[in-house]
């Protein structure tokens, strides 16, 4: 009698607690709620590897989306390539009240090619289901389980995947059939999290509870470097039928080293051309000069990506007959071409994007890196080259994959090195101008751009604009100035030295504005700093400057000779810990001159100093918007009264 | 409607088709060719077609009729930033059923006298979505001064794809020409777009050219030519225009008609009694449209009662805006599931305006389907039926003897407005019970921003404080909801605080939900402007909140026409008491602009107004939805003015 009892009362606990996998939203701890656009319910994935070439994945995922913005995290999205299949997948979508509205059985789901938006074929693919909402809020259940050979790529795990997401439970499971298999596994950030951790002989689980959303905030670091995570890679694996031994960065320079081996071969005819060309040249990096000018002069970007394709280049060989190729084919090419004029140089992987993202010291695995460029060693220094660019001075890899640890592929094995930063001081741009108003108000004025470091990246492309992209251009770039006439403009690419020259005519009529006998004008046309950062009631993250500045303005101002100056500005100068910003206006003979610079330091500095950033940058836009009042003349004046 | 694909399977495999030799030769090209460098006529060019060529005509193959498109095009490379040529994508279209095939694909890139093959490995076959894949190649051994050649056939079981030709694209063409050959079986309606002529526009007919060869009949068919030469590229990249194919030259076919071989007659599209007709049999909307009986089941009742005609078209309207969610898309022939969008509570824009025409006549308010084409999709053919030409339908109908023209789709459009997107002009209604016809479609005319603000110089704390009410209505009310619903009350303060330089604080901020409706939105906003004394006299912008702070037409020129959708009013004014101990020192100047025939008006004052008040009156209005490309300059002239006033004006305060 009293097991029948306990074991009715179980039954219906038990159909209580699925009944109650409870998805309403009622169910939420409300500190979840609090700067969140959606909330993980549940969050699991299992991940179980059987052999070197054998690995299941069963995911399971339950969200509840709050309000529109949330939206965009209602994914139900699976991607798989020709090593990667889906063995099952479905979703159940629930009301705010946990009950069901529909389930969505794998044939729903549409077929998409994964185009990453820049290659013209890639053989990745996706399914995925996108679900329109009637109300907020609603949940959705998401499950799959999907089976690959690639052990060489088990993804990170994200214990939250993005701002603005709060959750609930997440739990990650990596189970392997013999110790040979055993993941190295970092962690990273989890500091501020509620986490277990349990290591057994053959399965390793982390679970984390109750992750409180964040607010993305502006200058923050990348979500990357500040999102609790785990990276997971096997030291045993296989990748697209390739297998591999990776226990250090040494060995994954190795393993790439394997897949690059051979296909550095030229047709006879190219190795003479490139020889030809380089002549008596006898300095290696002079030589390697020659032949980053062939490349870009011979070569453009195109992407394609075909299984191993996706991290072994294309043969040298195909690349010399086609032209074209992808970062990977392009630098592997012309590592050949220098090979074959005598210059050493290497493959390296790197992470690009003007978010500098370093590879991990102690964890060594290549799916950090998205991008290749060329690493030239001379003189006890490497020269960095980006072979996908038919445009960038030799030795000039910009705000891409500069200042970040790279992979550098030697024939003894991988090396992380740092590539070349542009820092600080680096970053220069000096303005000049004579520039005159008439009794119009409207200004004609020479202006003279020149640009260093990154802000030579940020302009040089000028260049490759055609007119009405130009002209666009600058209207955009003085803002400040209304009915800007762009009249002649010319470059100079100093690609030697790496710096950019702009000389720029233009008019604008009415940019003083007459009140009765005076003219009233901003005399800073040509570098007005209007940006002002957001404010924070309760600033969060720490903030970032990546690279800083240095700027430096002269304008000659001359003014109609029937007009005097009411009064000129006092100088001003302002120096802390992010920079420095001084404006100086100057009578010199008959014309104003404005003598302005501007520093912005780069650094990391803690939430609570964001406000005097923030407040230093106004300070900046509003000394640059400073105004200057001529009075016409007395002489000139005696009728007006 | 047009989903009917008849195959003709025949029992032999022979075509009597007079095959005429296409084109140039394939590889080939002149030394004029070779040698250009620039194009004269446009030197800013980054590339130009040399030679297009395409040619449609019906072929016997394997036993089954099919339409043969013929491609054939060389392009010049004349600078780097034309090697986005080189990238080739060839659409085509497949069903659950059938599928059109791309055959004989070829390309060589020439190079003076070296000629390089895309190799077939390197053609990439993409499925680009349910119904169309492309084949994908890039050219090999680009550079500048390369030719870039490329032939390509299509060979498709569907009639209806006969669409036409392009003249124009984004870069220049020095030839282009386009062939069809079609049997007298097949009709198709056409309409030449766009403003340039054609060169060559020959049309003649050869006798007994086809036939199928079990049957003893021979069609005879009718051979174009038209031809363009020195067609300059088509941009379109400035604000305010309707679709770049109302002007763009290009040549549109649409079947109207097919007659089999076996005496089967075939209507698609010919006139509109014939269009009104087929509406009236169709299956797919002429049986969704009667759908009362449903909807009159699963609707509450009280929609219906009510003695009020217009109110009860308004409750009708706000249910079946609020019951349904727009997934996005337009949908119009095919595929509409009413009852099924009814339940899910999601459906495309066709679904949910017929589920509104359903019930508005279930209430005896008479109601029709209104066809259009949005305003991307381009203005419909006056002519004859384009089919092609209307992509979206909307509702018509008639309360108390005017009309009334509806969309429920988006939540936000009060009764009686279109969204923008349907801002096209005219459409085409289709009263089944008498004829179709045509109806304007007139945007709502109050479409303002009226902001009323008054203010005062606190010179104890060297600050500004004062009050905005707004008012935004029309168009802009819907745009004002659309931003309040999507951002938080604290951002949406923190972005207009940010729009003005600095020191601009927002005190306090207040919705008057009570005197809004869905046409009008009323706030009132408390500002503060900290920081403003200067030493001396006081120099004072008078608009604490702009409109607009650049000019959105800043081309040089416009080729066609400038559209602004809906005739629009900004007003600002400002009351502004002086301080004690101050003097009104100077005045901007009063600016009274008028475009011609009061299609547009810009007028700003400023006066001093007895006991120390100051009052500032901008008004802003254009009167016309659409100016002709003579009028750009004006018009261009016209918002700068607008602009200086915003931005250039001082108000000059002196101590006394």
């Amino acid at each position: 009698m009293r097991l029948i009892y306990l074991i009715l009362f179980l039954t219906s606990f038990f159909t209580y607690s699925q009944h109650s996998l409870d998805y309403s939203f009622n169910r939420i701890n409300r500190e979840l709620l609090t700067n969140s656009d959606a909330v993980v319910r549940f969050d699991k994935l299992e991940i179980e590897i059987s052999t070197i070439d054998k690995m299941v994945f069963r995911g399971h995922q339950v969200i509840t989306i709050l309000n529109e913005k949330g939206n965009s995290h209602a994914r139900m999205i699976l991607g798989y390539d020709n090593e990667k299949k889906i063995r099952s997948l479905n979703a159940t979508i629930y009301d705010r009240n946990g009950k069901k509205i529909k389930d969505v059985k794998k044939k729903e789901f549409k077929d998409y090619s994964a185009t990453d938006g820049f290659s013209l074929y890639t053989d990745n693919r996706v399914l995925a289901f996108t679900y329109l909402p009637i109300e907020y809020p609603y949940t959705i259940d998401f499950k799959y389980e999907a089976q690959t050979s690639d052990t060489g790529a088990i993804p990170s795990w994200y214990f939250t995947s993005d701002y603005n997401i709060s959750v609930e439970k997440s739990e990650y499971t990596i189970q392997y059939a013999v110790p040979d298999l055993k993941p190295v596994i970092i962690e990273s950030n989890l500091g501020d999290i509620d986490f277990q951790k349990s290591v057994l002989d053959d399965i390793i689980v982390y679970k984390a509870q109750n992750i409180h959303a964040i607010n993305q905030e502006i200058l923050s670091p990348s979500f990357q470097n500040i999102v609790p995570k785990l990276l997971v890679r096997l030291p045993k694996f296989n990748y697209k039928g390739v297998k591999g031994r990776i226990n250090s960065w040494e060995d994954a320079g190795i393993w790439m080293g394997k897949l690059l081996k051979g296909q550095d071969k030229l047709p006879a005819n190219t190795i003479n051309t490139i020889n030809h060309l380089v002549g008596d040249v006898k300095d290696d990096l002079e030589k390697a000069k020659i032949v980053h000018q062939y490349v870009q002069d011979n070569t453009r970007y195109i992407s394609v990506q075909v299984g191993i394709g996706g991290l072994k280049p294309i043969s040298a060989i195909e690349v010399d007959e086609v032209k074209y190729g992808d970062c990977k084919g392009l630098s592997n090419y012309t590592i050949a071409l220098l090979k074959a004029v005598g210059v050493e140089a290497f493959y390296t992987v790197v992470e690009a994007g003007s978010n500098k993202v370093d590879f991990l010291d102690d964890f060594a695995d290549l799916a950090q890196g998205n991008h290749v460029i060329v690493a030239i060693p001379y003189n006890d220094k490497y020269y960095w080259i980006d072979c996908t660019s038919q445009v960038h001075p030799f030795g000039f890899i910009g705000d891409f994959t500069d200042d970040r640890k790279a992979l550098v592929v030697k024939p003894n094995g991988g090396e992380l090195v740092k590539t070349q930063a542009y820092l600080d001081s680096v970053n220069f741009q000096l303005t000049t101008s004579k520039l005159k108003i008439n009794s119009e108000g409207s200004v004609i004025a020479d202006v003279q751009i020149k640009t260093k470091g990154i802000q030579y990246d940020y302009h040089f492309n000028l260049e490759d604009k055609n007119d009405d992209d130009v002209k666009e251009y600058y209207k955009d770039y003085w803002d400040n100035i209304g009915n800007l006439k762009i009249n002649n403009y010319q470059f100079v690419n100093d690609k030697k030295n790496v710096i950019f020259t702009e000389e720029v005519k233009i008019t604008a009529s009415k940019y003083a504005t007459f009140v009765q006998d005076k003219i009233i004008f901003e005399p800073n046309l040509f570098n007005n700093h209007s940006y002002i950062p957001k404010r924070y009631r309760n600033r969060k993250l720490p903030f970032k400057i990546q690279r800083g500045y240095l700027d430096e303005d002269e304008f000659k101002i001359s003014v109609p000779s029937n007009y005097e100056f009411e009064s000129i500005p006092e100088a001003f100068e302002i120096d802390n810990k992010f920079g420095f910003y001084k404006i100086r206006l100057e009578k010199q003979n008959e014309d104003l001159v404005l003598k302005r610079k501007v520093f912005i330091k780069s650094g990391l500095y803690p939430n609570t100093e964001y406000e005097s950033y923030r407040n230093f940058m106004r300070t900046i836009s509003k000394r640059d918007r400073l105004k200057i009042v001529l009075n016409k003349s007395i002489k000139h004046n005696r009728n007006d009264e | 409607m047009r989903n009917i694909v008849v195959l003709l399977v025949l029992s032999f495999c022979t075509s009597l088709l007079a095959q005429k030799e296409a084109g140039i030769q394939f590889g080939s090209y002149n030394q004029y060719e070779e040698g250009l460098k620039v194009f004269q006529q446009d030197t800013t060019a980054a590339a130009v077609y040399l030679y297009e060529y395409g040619d449609n005509y019906f072929e016997v193959r394997n036993n089954r009729v099919w339409l043969i498109t013929k491609y054939h095009a060389r392009i010049k490379i004349l600078k780097k930033e034309g090697f986005d040529q080189a990238s080739v994508a060839i659409p085509y279209y497949h069903n659950d059923r059938n599928t059109e095939k791309v055959l004989h694909v070829k390309a060589i890139t020439h190079n003076n006298e070296l000629k390089t093959r895309v190799e077939k490995e390197s053609i990439f076959d993409v499925k680009d979505s349910n119904r169309w894949s492309s084949k994908k190649f890039t050219f090999p051994k680009v550079s500048i001064g390369s030719i870039l050649e490329y032939a390509y056939e299509i060979q498709s079981p569907f009639y209806y794809n006969l669409n036409g030709w392009n003249f124009q694209s984004n870069i220049p063409k020095i030839y282009t020409e386009y062939n069809a050959r079609i049997p007298g079986n097949w009709l198709y309606n056409r309409t030449l777009t766009g403003e340039l002529k054609l060169d060559i526009n020959q049309s003649s007919v050869t006798r007994n050219c086809f036939s199928v060869p079990d049957q003893d009949i021979h069609a005879d068919c009718e051979d174009l030519t038209y031809i363009m030469k020195n067609v300059p590229a088509f941009n379109d990249s400035e604000e305010f225009m309707l679709s770049s194919k109302n002007y763009k030259s290009r040549l549109e076919f649409e079947l109207a008609e097919y007659n089999s071989f076996y005496g089967a007659k075939e209507k698609y599209t010919k006139s509109w009694n014939d269009v009104d007709k087929e509406f009236r049999l169709d299956k797919d909307i002429g049986r969704q449209l009667r759908k009362k009986n449903f909807f009159e089941k699963n609707v509450p009742d009280s929609l219906f009662i009510g003695s009020d005609i217009l109110t009860k078209a308004k409750n009708i309207y706000s249910f079946v805006q609020n019951h349904f969610v727009w997934n996005g898309e337009y949908g119009v022939w095919k595929d509409n599931k009413v009852k099924d969008a009814f339940d899910n509570r999601n459906g495309n824009a066709a679904e949910i305006n017929i589920t509104l025409i359903n019930l508005l006549n279930s209430a005896d308010i008479k109601t029709d389907m209104m066809l259009i084409g949005t305003r991307q999709r381009g203005l419909p053919k006056k002519n004859n039926p384009v089919m092609a030409d209307f992509n979206y339908i909307i509702v018509k109908t008639k309360i108390n003897g005017q009309d009334y023209l509806l969309d429920a789709t988006d939540k936000t459009t009060p009764f009686g407005m279109l969204p923008y997107r349907c801002l096209n002009y005219y459409g085409r209604v289709m009263d089944f019970k008498a004829k179709s016809y045509w109806h304007e479609i007139n945007a709502e005319k109050d479409n303002k921003v009226i902001i009323r603000t008054s203010a005062l110089l606190d010179m104890e704390s060297g600050s500004i404080k004062g009050v905005f009410n707004t008012i935004n209505s029309g168009y802009y009310a819907i745009n004002k909801r659309k931003s309040l619903a999507n951002v938080s009350n604290q951002e949406y303060l923190e972005k207009i605080e940010n729009d003005y330089l600095s020191d601009f604080f927002i005190t306090s901020y207040e919705l008057k939900e009570s005197l809004s409706n869905k046409k009008k939105v009323i706030e009132k906003f408390n500002f503060e402007i900290e920081n403003f004394l200067q030493d001396g006299d006081i120099y004072l912008n008078p608009f604490f909140i702009k409109f607009f702070n650049n000019n959105p037409f800043t081309s040089a020129k416009r080729n066609y026409p400038i559209d602004f959708g809906y005739i629009r009013n900004n007003n600002y004014s400002l009351s502004l008491k002086i301080p004690e101990g101050y003097r009104v020192k100077s005045l901007p100047e009063a600016k009274n602009l008028a475009l011609p025939e009061n299609s547009g008006l810009l007028r700003f004052e400023c006066k001093e107004q007895g006991d120390k008040v100051l009052n500032v009156y901008f008004d802003f209005k254009i009167n016309a939805t659409q100016y002709n490309s003579e009028a750009y300059e004006f018009i261009k002239l016209f918002f700068e003015e607008a602009v200086l006033a915003q931005t250039k004006s001082y108000i000059v305060l002196e101590k006394v």
